[in-house]
């Protein structure tokens, strides 16, 4: 034990003489180390970390779904939750969430805020006990139950400055349509768990939403359940599915619907897994980049020590007792490269909070813990091992006597270069692996920008308004106050131009109506389906999606006329191939006009836009005018010629004085928007180009090191040619043919590795082949230029040998 | 104590074999001060290595006292060095790093001494060398001459019943040279068993015996 005692002690003393080398090294390890243990925190508070419920692992989410057409994520009605919930056995306890917002009042403050009516099994799926007060039972959950509401702690503290007396107090939900008594205050840790329910201030129970119960088609709902224990998935999917069968006979609604239940894990990092794992491999290549810079560092390093390791053989010491120092030299450079890289990773989390914090699902949950400790302490031993194992095996195969019989220490060093080449070939051969992936994520993100949006998001401001549901009953006195807003809009000065949507492009579009040729049966045919929404008239003017045929709706169009709808090219070329369908009537569904279909004439053909996903195709749509069906909640759009947000007070004066109940939300640009929708790409894509750029780095600095000593060691060679006449081309050409032949072996490698490893990105590319042949060639002959570059510095330096010292000095 | 028999080596060259040791036959009693000498490339050192263990790749048959060397694995080889030889360096090859004290402290810690127990036998060592108020010191800080002593003072720390000793006085002026032979006597007549390469003739006389190698084969045995 002394002994080991006594390496370190010589290690640390050895390490303190050479401060930049140890610098180097622990720092470049930290890089490593730091990066890996930043993202395995990622993946283990996203992806390995449980949800923050008790017995998590048991709670799912129970979809609709229609396996005919391959959907299995629709919402649930209230209807047919009620059903399941009365017939599934393999459920402990289930419940249902309508998110939504509204306008929310409690004394003179009002605001809109995000709601959701939920039912008191969902409450107790998620085993949450409120701050104070009680959560929902039974008795609130019937239509016309108690209307009771629960608060978030966020709103609490908010609107009822943490008052501790809220118990028992009224709230006004939409300008009086609901009055609400507080029943409690959620805990301030409570996360709500999907989209669906992502920010709720207030949960309204499931009574107040009578309207929900009536139609067993109006599916808004989003189902959460918990399975009884020892009950597996498989178990409960064929018990529900059974009784989703059974519920196809008994409903007409029905036809065509099933279920599907998905582990809520599952459901809450849906679409980032996949990228996570892949940031994750990557990082590890780069620790493994990092290992090798490492080992090359300590090989050269090892060289002027040779003469020492062969002292101690001489003295007595087993190749046990010289590799034991070797490793724990490199242990300690790795525990101090582990210390500095978890700074970094506390650091680099912080960072990904702040910067993704919206988009990525459980990034609130980020931390380091000991699962991550463990991993970083863990990656440190490996990196100890794959670091110190090449000059250990050096030193198993140094020969003592050699060394010994020699005064200088440049005498073994032929096998040790041999080596140190290798190393360079893999740092090149892995560094061009994650270059190439991060090549055609760079490419995939810049067709995902490129991608035709047929909008101009320049200049153009959105906001939601909300109308209080109390006050604005009647749709005349909605149809009036959109109307009179689009005109005081209009007049704004700096406005150009000014249009509403019941939904903008890239939000979660929810609401699909069902649609008929006209002169058909009314019934619903399922493959003849559009998405639907109501705009104002100058809607498209403002974003700037350009007319293809007919027109845009205009004052002709408004309320007491004939209805009119504008529909997207795909729409009509899917529905009317090869004809012109201006003028053409169609009839819509179910869901309006008490269940009677309207007729509606195609006045015009707009582009085709992308409105759900940028990936993803494009579907028909369908836009009526807001005024023909005035929504409660819209979706403003205006078009500056100056800074939208320096707008944003005379558009709140202009509302305040036509009715200061009426809420602004969600204030953002449209550019924002569809910024916001490329978050994840962005995201994967500007993390593996920081760990392609450090890869790069450390390989130029790999190959650098090695030809810098390279050329040290044949200084007295190079002096002699010199003196024999060799010119300076001759030497840079010495020098660099080894440079290039280093880079074409690792190119070679490394194009084989990336032609195996980037196969598994085709799901998460866009638009381009995984071996996209511009990136295949543009990538290594960049990345061999680079390596060049390294190159010629220490070939440079050689040509500058002044043959007389040079031979001097050996 | 050593018997060489029949002891050849040979490097492989382009042009076929080349010997650098030819049928050495040698017996080495213990309290013997051996000096080999010859020209550069006669195989000196190449023999003192082979006597060391740290040469491998010879023929022939070597016994040190009761071990039949040719017969031992290196590892087992490697024990016997520890058990039977020091080593003192032409060029001293202290390690830098080491303090005096470490550097006579490192060998013994090769052969699995406890820690209090070598703790006596570096001091007691210091002592006897007259080194004591240099035991702090890095042998950057020494004299050439200095740092020789502390070599053979690290070689007959751990109480080797051999001493190897390449060229110990090259790298040192005539004084301290004549000090180090001094001392090397002083441990052959205390009973260690010494065998020393060297050029300088004068120095040769320290010991009973001397062998003359010229291309790889003895010329002269003055046994």
């Amino acid at each position: 034990m002394d002994t080991l005692l006594n390496d370190i002690k010589y290690t640390i003393r050895r390490l303190l003489k050479k401060p930049i080398f140890t610098l180097t090294v622990v720092l470049t390890l930290a890089i490593g180390i730091g990066a890996n243990t930043t993202m395995f925190s990622v993946v283990n508070s996203i992806l390995l970390r449980p949800l923050p419920y008790p017995d998590s692992n048991r709670l799912v989410m129970v979809w609709e779904s229609q396996p005919e057409r391959g959907k299995f994520h629709e919402l649930v009605s209230v209807p047919n939750y009620l059903e399941w919930q009365q017939q599934c056995k393999s459920f402990e306890t289930m419940g249902l969430a309508l998110g939504g917002e509204m306008n929310f009042a409690h004394g003179q403050k009002s605001c809109r805020i995000k709601v959701a009516g939920a039912s008191s099994g969902l409450l107790s799926a998620f085993g949450v006990k409120p701050l104070f007060g009680r959560t929902f039972n039974i008795d609130d959950d019937q239509p016309g139950g108690n209307s009771v509401a629960l608060l978030s702690h966020s709103l609490w503290q908010n609107q009822f400055g943490s008052d501790p007396k809220v118990i028992g107090q009224t709230i006004k939900v939409e300008g009086g349509l609901m009055q609400c008594t507080v029943i409690g205050v959620m805990p301030a840790d409570f996360q709500p768990f999907n989209d669906n329910c992502k920010g709720v201030q207030c949960w309204l129970s499931l009574g107040t939403m009578e309207w929900a119960f009536q139609q067993r088609s109006n599916r808004m709902g989003s189902v959460v359940a918990k399975l009884k224990s020892g009950i597996s998935l498989d178990q409960a999917q064929a018990e529900i599915e059974s009784t989703a069968k059974h519920m196809t006979y008994q409903y007409p609604e029905n036809k065509g619907y099933s279920a599907k239940i998905v582990p809520l894990m599952d459901e809450t990092v849906k679409g980032i897994g996949a990228s996570l794992w892949l940031l994750l491999a990557a990082v590890g290549l780069l620790l493994l980049i990092v290992c090798v810079n490492v080992a090359n560092l300590l090989l050269t390093r090892l060289s002027s020590q040779e003469r020492e390791m062969a002292v101690r053989t001489a003295l007595g010491a087993s190749p046990w007792r010289l590799i034991r120092q070797v490793f724990v030299e490199s242990l300690i450079l790795a525990c101090l490269g582990g210390l500095i890289g978890v700074l970094m990773a506390f650091m680099g989390c912080r960072v990904l909070y702040l910067w993704m914090g919206e988009h990525i699902p459980r990034i609130h949950e980020l931390s380091i813990d000991g699962r991550v400790l463990g991993f970083t302490a863990m990656i440190c031993l490996v990196s100890c091992v794959l670091f110190g194992s090449v000059p250990a095996l050096r030193i198993v195969g140094s020969e003592v006597l050699s060394v010994l019989r020699n005064s200088s220490n440049r005498s073994v060093t032929s096998r040790c270069r041999i080596l140190q080449d290798s190393l360079v070939v893999m740092q090149i051969s892995m560094a061009l692996v994650l270059l190439i992936s991060a090549g055609l994520l760079g490419r995939s993100f810049i067709s995902l920008m490129h991608t035709e949006l047929n909008m101009k998001p320049e200049n153009v401001l959105t906001f939601n308004i909300g109308l209080p549901i109390g006050s604005y009953r009647e749709n005349q006195k909605r149809s009036d106050f959109l109307s009179q807003l689009d005109a005081e809009l209009q007049a704004l000065p700096g406005v150009q131009n000014a249009g509403a949507t019941s939904q903008l492009p890239f939000m979660n579009w929810n609401s699909v109506g069902f649609w008929v040729l006209e002169g058909l049966p009314l019934e619903p045919d399922l493959e003849a389906k559009a998405r639907y929404q109501g705009i104002s008239p100058d809607y498209f003017k403002t974003i700037g999606t350009p007319l293809v045929k007919g027109r845009f709706f205009d004052e002709r169009d408004k309320q007491g006329t004939e209805g009119k709808i504008i529909i997207n090219e795909t729409m009509a070329q899917r529905f009317w191939p090869e004809q012109n369908p201006i003028g053409t009537r169609i009839g819509h569904g179910v869901q309006f006009g008490n269940g009677v279909p309207s007729a509606y004439e195609i006045v015009g053909i707009v582009a085709d836009a992308k409105q759900q996903t940028l990936k993803g195709e494009i579907q028909p749509e369908m836009w009526w005018l807001n005024t023909q069906h005035p929504p409660y909640h819209v979706i403003y759009t205006i078009k500056t010629d100056c800074n939208p947000s320096s707008l944003m007070p005379s558009i709140r004066k202009a509302l305040a004085q036509m009715d200061n109940t009426v809420t602004i939300s969600d204030i953002y640009t449209l550019k924002e928007r569809i910024s916001g929708v490329m978050s994840h790409e962005r995201f994967l894509l500007i993390l593996n180009g920081l760990f392609s750029a450090a890869s790069l780095l450390l390989a130029s600095l790999g190959v650098y090191g090695v030809m810098a000593y390279a050329v040290s060691l044949r200084r007295q060679e190079i002096g002699i040619r010199i003196a024999l006449g060799a010119t300076r081309n001759t030497v840079l050409g010495l020098v660099l043919k080894k440079g290039v032949f280093l880079a074409g072996i690792g190119s070679i490698i490394g194009i084989l590795g990336a032609w195996g490893v980037t196969r598994v990105m085709d799901s998460i590319l866009y638009q381009i082949n995984p071996l996209d042949p511009v990136t295949f060639s543009i990538v290594p002959t960049s990345l061999i230029s680079i390596t060049l570059l390294a190159c010629y510095l220490p070939a440079r330096r050689a040509t500058k040998i002044d043959p007389m010292e040079a031979l001097r000095y050996e | 104590m050593i018997t060489l028999k029949d002891i050849e080596k040979t490097y492989e060259t382009a042009a076929g074999y080349s010997f650098v040791l030819r049928r050495i036959n040698l017996d080495i009693k213990e309290g013997d001060f051996v000096t080999i000498m010859g020209p550069s490339g006669a195989g000196k050192t190449t023999l003192l290595n082979i006597i060391a263990m740290l040469d491998t790749a010879w023929k022939g048959q070597y016994h040190l006292d009761k071990h039949a060397v040719h017969e031992l694995k290196q590892k087992e080889r490697m024990a016997v060095n520890r058990q039977y030889i020091g080593f003192v360096f032409q060029n001293f090859n202290l390690l830098e790093n080491l303090t005096v004290y470490e550097n006579i402290d490192i060998p013994l810690s090769y052969r699995n001494i406890k820690s209090s127990e070598r703790a006596g036998i570096v001091c007691d060592t210091l002592d006897r060398f007259g080194i004591v108020g240099k035991k702090d010191l890095f042998p950057g800080q020494l004299s050439g001459g200095q740092q020789q002593l502390v070599g053979i003072a690290r070689a007959v720390a751990a109480a080797p019943r051999l001493i190897l000793a390449d060229e110990p006085t090259g790298n040192l002026h005539s004084s301290q040279g004549k000090e180090v032979m001094d001392l090397l006597k002083q441990l052959n007549q205390e009973g260690t068993t010494i065998i020393q390469v060297t050029h300088n003739e004068n120095y040769a006389t320290y010991g009973n015996r001397v062998i003359q190698l010229e291309d790889g084969l003895f010329v002269e045995n003055t046994a």
